[in-house]
């Protein structure tokens, strides 16, 4: 019951938050200078004016501003998100047909910047101020403070151009068929299939930009693992566990980790919404068909539908990771009761 | 009298300060160097075009895709253009962009969590439910989006980039001034009937300054590296302006020619380092929890 209450009260906090972003959006995108129209039909079709009033016209452009905005809220009630300028299609149906995309991605690298993440910063606690210690720290610094556009291209030059290691841009080579859409996730899809050199071809393709995207987010959950650990072998149970024998290894992962993980979930949370940022960049480089690249596309042709669109996606989706986390911190700490 | 006295407390402050500086600078290697690239940078932005043996916008066809030599130490682009001048003037919009973007986002940030800490109720609620809508966006997508509203320009970057990053002070400095507010000067002051908004210029904000600069310092890498990215995606200052982003974004076309996106990559990285290695090591030493470990 108390838990019931609980997901309404953030339901009902998560559907005002998304009416305002939608707002903020809408009034971003509309009450700005640049005009859809020029961005969308040529120099010639602009000297005739009925082409342009018709343009206008079709995508309700030459209503007041309160009348689009109460179109746009209507129709998100309904689901729909409204139709993209630049591809014709429904916002709804090229972001479900992007998404799969990103979202194997990110999981990807977020699962990969995890594991290093709190790998690293573990040893560096434990070999606190020694050498490990300063080179985990000055590779995570490095890491917080890489520009991942850069680091995508030389890594394409290195692994891909010189090397050979590496496969092109792209989520699969030519030679193969996409795998038919069950999970969306390629690497999966191909093994349902049961074909394996697929499969093997699609998570070749993962890990350029898997680790590029992985790495800038590293930095952060080592950091926070280690300080976040460094706290917890402070205090006085571990003392305790210490002075009885426990040895280190044991201590850490049976004592001391359980309570230094909350502030690692947040930052792996906090690093996953990041992760969406740097999509826009590392997609557009490695030609990965998601919605880092379509909303890049949809921003240089001012297709406000489909920016607003991609702006709530990714809304939704920050709103749920912190609800995801909070949940999460209920089952590692019982101490955290659900207000 | 009293004016020698003020002066006196004065010079002694600043005194403290340096000490302190100096105590850091000679104990913390991190520090020292990061400041120490930051500086480099900073000496290099001022003194550009004395730096830049060529004109950074200037055309020469006949010296397209140069290797990096002794006349072109970084090379040249698919104009001729001498990319290490190109590189060195740079700095100057980099650091203006980092430098603007992070005084400007936490003055504001700071007033605005400052006011809905103090009044609190259902103008915080308000105020604070408005910075965590901004914070829902990641910080690259949400400026992208304003910047193409605006139309690319030096100063819509600029403002996209302080709209994206104002709610990080505010949020902290709300949190302190709820505590901070408890105070019995504060109580003081009201007693003494001075205006609300002179008790929280004058007895609150400044005491979350501390705090504030150690978040700008930390704040000073992503606005960099938020800059280039932007630019990286042709939403900074129009072309030919020397830009570090845009000129990395010159390698996708010519990828073969491996100095064009390298160097101008490399001094956003060292510039964001220098940064990060500096707020990082600062955050530390305040924190006293973490303190002793350094």
């Amino acid at each position: 019951m108390h838990f019931l209450k609980y997901m309404t009260r953030r339901v009902i906090f998560l559907l005002i938050m998304l009416l305002g972003v939608a707002t903020m959006v809408f009034i971003i995108s509309h009450l700005v200078p640049s005009d859809p129209v020029v961005a969308h039909l040529g120099q010639r079709a602009m000297s005739d004016p009925e082409i342009v009033a018709a343009f206008r016209a079709k995508w309700g452009l030459d209503q007041p501003l309160y009348v689009q905005y109460w179109r746009y809220i209507q129709g998100l009630l309904q689901g729909d998100l409204g139709t993209s300028i630049r591809t014709g299609n429904a916002v709804t149906a090229d972001l479900a047909m992007y998404w799969p995309a990103t979202f194997e991605l990110a999981t990807f690298s977020i699962i990969l910047a995890a594991i290093l993440g709190v790998g690293s910063g573990i040893i560096s606690a434990v070999k606190r101020n020694r050498l490990a210690d300063k080179i985990t720290r000055v590779i995570s610094i490095v890491g917080v403070s890489m520009p991942i556009f850069w680091l995508s291209l030389l890594g394409l030059y290195v692994f891909y151009f010189k090397l050979g290691w590496a496969p092109g841009t792209g989520r699969i080579s030519p030679t193969f068929t996409p795998p038919a859409d069950v999970t969306g996730f390629y690497v999966i899809d191909s093994i349902l299939e049961g074909d394996w050199a697929k499969a093997a071809d699609c998570f070749s393709h993962l890990l350029l930009p898997g680790f590029v995207l992985a790495y800038f987010t590293l930095g952060l959950i080592s950091r926070t693992t280690r300080s976040s650990l460094l706290d917890v072998l402070n205090t006085d149970y571990i003392r305790t566990a210490r002075a009885k024998g426990v040895g280190s290894g044991l201590l850490i992962e049976r004592h001391a980790m359980g309570n230094a993980l909350i502030p690692v979930l947040t930052v792996i949370g906090l690093g996953f919404a990041n992760l969406l940022g740097g999509m826009v960049l590392v997609e557009t480089i490695f030609a990965w068909p998601g919605v880092g690249q379509y909303a890049y596309q949809s921003v240089t042709s001012l297709d406000f539908s489909a920016i607003i669109g991609v702006a709530l996606l990714i809304a939704v989706i920050y709103v749920v990771i912190n609800l995801v986390i909070d949940l999460l911190y209920g089952i590692i700490d019982p101490r955290v009761r659900l207000q | 009298m009293k004016e020698a006295v003020l002066e006196m407390k004065q010079e002694s402050r600043l005194k403290k300060l340096l000490r302190d500086f100096g105590r850091i600078y000679t104990h913390n290697a991190l520090f020292a160097i990061g400041f120490t690239i930051c500086l480099l940078w900073v000496l290099v932005a001022i003194f550009a075009p004395l730096i830049a043996p060529y004109d950074p916008i200037a055309q020469d066809f006949t010296q397209r895709f140069a290797k990096p030599s002794a006349a072109h130490l970084f090379g040249t682009d698919n104009f001729g253009r001498d990319i290490f001048s190109r590189v060195v003037m740079g700095s100057r919009t980099s650091i203006l962009a980092g430098f603007t973007t992070v005084i400007l986002a936490s003055i504001f940030g700071t007033i605005y969590g400052g006011i809905a800490g103090y009044a609190g109720g259902v103008v915080d609620d308000v105020l604070m439910r408005i910075a965590e809508m901004v914070s829902a966006f990641p910080a690259l997508i949400l400026a992208m989006v304003i910047t193409s509203a605006l139309g690319s320009s030096l100063f819509n970057t600029l403002f996209a980039l302080v709209i994206v990053s104002w709610p990080n002070y505010a949020r902290v400095v709300r949190s302190m001034v709820l505590t901070i507010k408890e105070n019995d000067y504060v109580a003081a002051a009201k007693a003494l009937g001075t205006k609300r908004s002179r008790i929280l210029l004058r007895e609150i904000i400044p005491n979350t300054i501390g705090q504030v600069m150690i978040m700008a310092t930390l704040e000073l890498g992503n606005a960099i590296l938020n800059f280039a990215g932007l630019s990286f995606l042709g939403l900074g200052a129009p072309p030919p302006a020397p830009e570090w982003g845009a000129m990395v974004s010159d390698g996708i076309d010519y990828f073969f020619n491996w100095w064009i996106p390298t160097f101008p990559g490399l001094a956003i990285l060292t510039m964001s380092v220098g940064a990060n290695l500096m707020g990082d090591s600062i955050r530390d030493l305040m924190d006293p929890k973490l303190r002793k470990n350094f």
